[in-house]
């Protein structure tokens, strides 16, 4: 023990250098954040730097207020906690190969993750590229313009309609079929045959959307080369054209689902069962239990914590319907039933397919889309988590 | 005496004996049923066949309609109804016989008109021909070079046929025209008087043995016309009729529930005579067991089918359209390995793949290892800020500004790699995994002078490789088959990852999207059977890397990800 503390007193540094160098790094920081502070301020006043600004949505300035805050706050912290508690500070020193480790992952967060958060300002103005420059940093005349603007529109209860319809096909019919799949994997005494099963049913995982949906066509497109409809023409019924009507889009979206998915998806359900304890079906048989009984009186009470976690995250998701499968399947006879959300804020910002209340490639009004559905979402997870705690199961978070 | 609630051995045995009686009798039941329904079916089944005959030779008669029609673009093959065809030929080929026999009715002048005609025949016959050639073209995927010859002979035969009926005919349509004529001339020298009755009946007589061998001559022309036609016919034989493909499907397609049922039936008797044979065996475990196999059976085969198909169709001269395999032609992979654009979006694709996946397993292990030190301070925080931004994004703008406008990332590979680094939910298991790792080595390795870099190189990394390799497996996956970042990032045809190409090649060039046809895009029209390569191509590689991973793929996502 004596040789370990010995180390670690070694390998941190003194009180007093801690001081020094984090009053230091305090007023740098200060500095920087001041700097970025006012640039921003003298940007909202000067219309050119504004406007520049808009452009380059991570300014310069906001760079510096956002790194300068950071750094402000780890050093102020610093300094009190090496006023305070020294001892805590060599604690957190003893730690710092590990933050160094950890900056790739904080910078990815920072970037790709906060900041995104940071330009849905827009969702406030009247953004689209196509617009000229002055128009484009305006803000919107009552603030919340778009959001109203998309809840009068008839494309609102289109969107929600179609991607709640789909969530629900999806949770109702999807998610339920890895989990059985996985309870009668786990009956499979033959481990040739289990592995053989196996690796058949994750086959279908590696393919990709756009691969499904070229089989897709191969199989239920028009004849003479979708196989489906040349057979049904082949005995002397009328084709269905699967891939250009509506009422074929939701079981079409839903069975792809399941070949593709519902294989890999038995993986985290195989993974929860391998963790069951032997003994207790031992008990079982010993009290007489069948196979039937087992299966329903311990191994799906012992994995249902896992499909409560990721009933949770599906709900999560219960508002994503998969932006691959679905626009992949759109086409402009199904478009009415098969655009949801997704689809649509990517039609109405990037492609320019569609036309917003203000014209074609409009970022704010699809961003405002966007921010709805994240955001309905998100309530979503924290009320499934929030009733699944009440329930007393554990929550995801 | 005491009442026992709990069976004896013998009791049980008892039990299961009776239930697999019950098993044998419900197999019986289940095979008389499967026998009994394949014999009323069979009975179905001729008449279906025979149904399906009549179809095919009511498409025969259309194609000869097509054969036979004045309008030359109607013998291409399949497209539209037949039926219309047949229609359209039947009017106009009984509108040339009417107006061959109008003709012939107005003598003598009618005669010199049905000459003309039958010499316009001839014209016909070049195009006939050329429409044979195309039927024989066509048909060249069902039936052998020597059939083909054959059936040519018989057709030039009938041709020269037909065509030297035709001359006599002519000929014997002029005889009768010039008895014709000396007959009008005799009419007149009749009534002046300058001959004789008994000259001119000789002369009427002579021109109705003309006309008789004229009507001999035409049925013979008519003859040899509709022997051609039956040559034409006998040709259209040859065409593809039922394949063995359809064959199978249809047959498949009615005899599947009784087979089903037989082999449902010959299962149950089986467990019943297994259980009854050894006492090892338990009735309902047994059942539960084969319903298991069967149900696996049955949905491995619903998966690998549309693959399967795809195989076959990729090495198949026709694509397997109408369900034909034609012969063994690999000439679609041939045309790949020569498509210099199917070659780059390939390159592209692995690129994209093989770099994607190093940068995810190195930032995720390294961060991930990081997280998973319990009392690491701000970890805490760390974890809930990597949960928010799990379940919270900020949509598909934000993040497109981000990367266009603020980081001008657009058209370069980082937009693809960068913003899917890390993903959290890979991040949280695979914290959870080194949380798992036993601490008193990376102590040891501490006490021994290793930092935590050292060690985590040294050490951790050697340990997990079951965790790296099943979540680079994940990373490659969703790098090669991603494909919205590469449409809305990248705008390069060069830069096309394989997913690209396969939507334009695939999907748009069935029309069904004219609304998302890039006007830049090069729309080629590949067979089928090139698409169905393409697919192959584009699917092979990743799920080649499968097997590799397969032996560490269950151990790394067991340990860890249990709890999320």
């Amino acid at each position: 023990m004596s040789d370990k503390s010995a180390v670690i007193r070694q390998n941190t540094p003194n009180p007093r250098g801690v001081e020094v160098a984090a009053y230091s790094a305090l007023f740098v920081s200060a500095a920087v954040f001041l700097a970025g502070l006012m640039g921003m301020i003298l940007g909202g006043f000067v219309k050119q730097l504004n406007a520049w600004a808009l452009n380059n949505t991570v300014s310069a300035w906001l760079l510096m207020f956002v790194l300068g805050a950071a750094c402000l706050a780890i050093s102020a912290y610093v300094v009190r906690t090496n006023r305070k508690d020294p001892a805590k500070l060599r604690h957190i020193a003893r730690y710092r190969y590990i933050y160094l480790m950890l900056i790739p992952g904080a910078l990815y967060y920072l970037v790709f993750k906060f900041l995104p958060v940071l330009n849905l300002k827009i969702v406030f103005q009247v953004y689209s590229p196509t617009l000229q420059q002055q128009e484009r940093v305006s803000w919107q005349a009552p603030l919340l313009m778009n959001f109203t603007s998309f809840f009068s529109n008839v494309w609102f209860w289109k969107l929600l309609r179609n991607t709640l319809i789909l969530a629900l096909l999806n949770i109702t019919f999807y998610f339920p079929f890895p989990i059985i799949m996985a309870l009668l994997l786990n009956e499979i005494k033959h481990m040739g045959f289990k592995r053989i099963s196996q690796s058949v049913l994750y086959l279908p995982h590696f393919v990709s959307w756009t691969v499904l949906g070229s089989l897709m066509i191969m199989l239920l497109g028009p004849e003479p080369n979708g196989l489906v409809n040349s057979m049904l023409k082949n005995s002397g019924s009328d084709t269905i054209p699967f891939m250009m009507s509506e009422s074929w889009f939701r079981p079409l979206y839903i069975m792809e689902l399941i070949w593709k998915e519902s294989g890999w998806g038995t993986i985290i359900y195989l993974a929860a069962l391998s963790g069951v304890d032997e003994q207790l079906y031992e008990a079982a048989v010993i009290d007489g239990a069948g196979r039937f009984k087992q299966l329903l009186h311990i191994t799906l009470p012992s994995i249902l914590p896992t499909i409560i976690t990721l009933l949770i995250l599906r709900m999560g998701s219960f508002l994503d319907s998969g932006f691959d499968q679905i626009y992949l399947m759109l086409n402009s006879s199904n478009r009415e039933v098969a655009t949801v959300f997704d689809t649509y804020v990517y039609d109405m910002g990037l492609a320019g397919v569609l036309t917003s209340p203000i014209g074609t490639t409009n970022y704010s009004y699809s961003a405002t889309i966007g921010v709805f559905r994240s955001v309905v979402s998100l309530i979503l997870v924290m009320g499934s988590n929030a009733i699944a705690k009440a329930a007393g199961e554990d929550g995801v978070y | 005496m005491k009442k026992s609630f709990t069976l004896s051995y013998e009791q049980i045995r008892q039990k299961q004996l009776r239930q697999s009686r019950v098993l044998i009798a419900v197999g019986i039941v289940l095979i008389a049923v499967a026998v009994f329904g394949f014999s009323v079916f069979a009975s179905g089944q001729r008449d279906r066949l025979y149904t399906r005959q009549l179809l095919l030779s009511l498409t025969r008669s259309a194609y000869t309609a097509a054969i036979n029609t004045d309008d030359g673009g109607a013998g291409a093959a399949g497209e539209d109804v037949k039926a219309h065809l047949l229609n359209t030929v039947e009017t106009a080929a009984s509108k040339r016989v009417a107006l061959l026999k109008n003709k012939l009715a107005e003598t003598p002048d009618g005669a010199d008109e049905a000459a003309d005609s039958a010499s316009s025949v001839d014209g016909q016959i070049t195009q006939w021909n050329a429409q044979l050639a195309y039927v024989t073209d066509y048909v060249n995927g069902a039936m052998d070079e020597s059939t083909a010859r054959t059936i040519q002979a018989q057709i030039m035969q009938a041709n020269s046929e037909a065509a030297s009926a035709r001359e006599k005919y002519a000929a014997a349509a002029a005889d009768s025209r010039s008895a014709g004529n000396k007959v009008t001339k005799a009419k007149g020298k009749l009534s002046r008087g300058s001959m004789t009755q008994e000259e001119y009946d000789e002369l009427v007589k002579a021109q109705m043995e003309a006309d008789g061998l004229k009507n001999a001559a035409y049925e013979a022309q008519t003859k040899a016309e509709a022997s051609l036609k039956d040559a034409y016919l006998s040709a259209l034989k040859y065409l593809p009729g039922l394949s063995s493909g359809q064959k199978l499907c249809l047959k498949l397609s009615s005899v599947g529930w009784w087979l089903t049922l037989l082999v449902l039936g010959l299962e149950a008797a089986l467990i019943g005579i297994l259980v009854i044979r050894k006492p090892k065996y338990k009735p309902s475990s047994l059942l539960m067991d084969v319903i298991i196999y069967d149900f696996f059976i049955v949905l491995g085969t619903a998966m690998l089918l549309p693959l399967l198909y795809v195989a076959v169709g990729s090495v198949s001269s026709t694509g397997l359209a109408q369900l034909r395999f034609g012969r063994f032609d690999i000439s679609a992979y041939k045309m790949i390995a020569l498509s210099k654009r199917t070659l780059r979006t390939l390159g592209n694709s692995f690129l994209i793949t093989i770099v994607g996946t190093l940068f995810n397993i190195s930032v995720t292990a390294v961060t991930a290892y990081g997280l998973s030190k319990k009392d690491l301070p701000g970890r805490k925080w760390m974890m809930r800020l990597v949960v928010i931004f799990m379940l919270f994004h900020a949509g598909l703008i934000p993040d497109y500004m981000l990367v266009a406008n603020s980081l001008h990332l657009t058209n370069t590979y980082w937009a693809i790699w960068l913003p899917v680094l890390i993903s959290s939910s890979n991040l949280i298991i695979m914290k959870n995994f080194f949380q798992q790792l036993p601490e008193s080595i990376e102590e040891s390795a501490r006490i021994d002078g290793c930092n935590e870099i050292q060690s985590f190189l040294h050490i951790v990394l050697p340990m997990s490789m079951a965790s790296i390799a099943t979540f680079s497996l994940f990373y490659a996956v969703g790098h090669w088959n991603n494909y919205q970042r590469a449409m809305i990032y990248l705008s390069d045809d060069k830069k096309y990852p394989i997913t690209v190409l396969l939507r334009q090649i695939v999907i748009l060039s069935q029309g069904s999207l004219a609304d998302d046809v890039q006007p830049d895009v090069q729309v080629w029209a590949p067979t089928s059977s090139v698409k169905y390569a393409t697919i192959m191509v584009g699917t092979i590689p990743i799920i080649c890397v499968y097997p590799f991973l397969q032996k560490h793929f269950t151990k790394g996502v067991l340990m860890g990800s249990v709890k999320g």
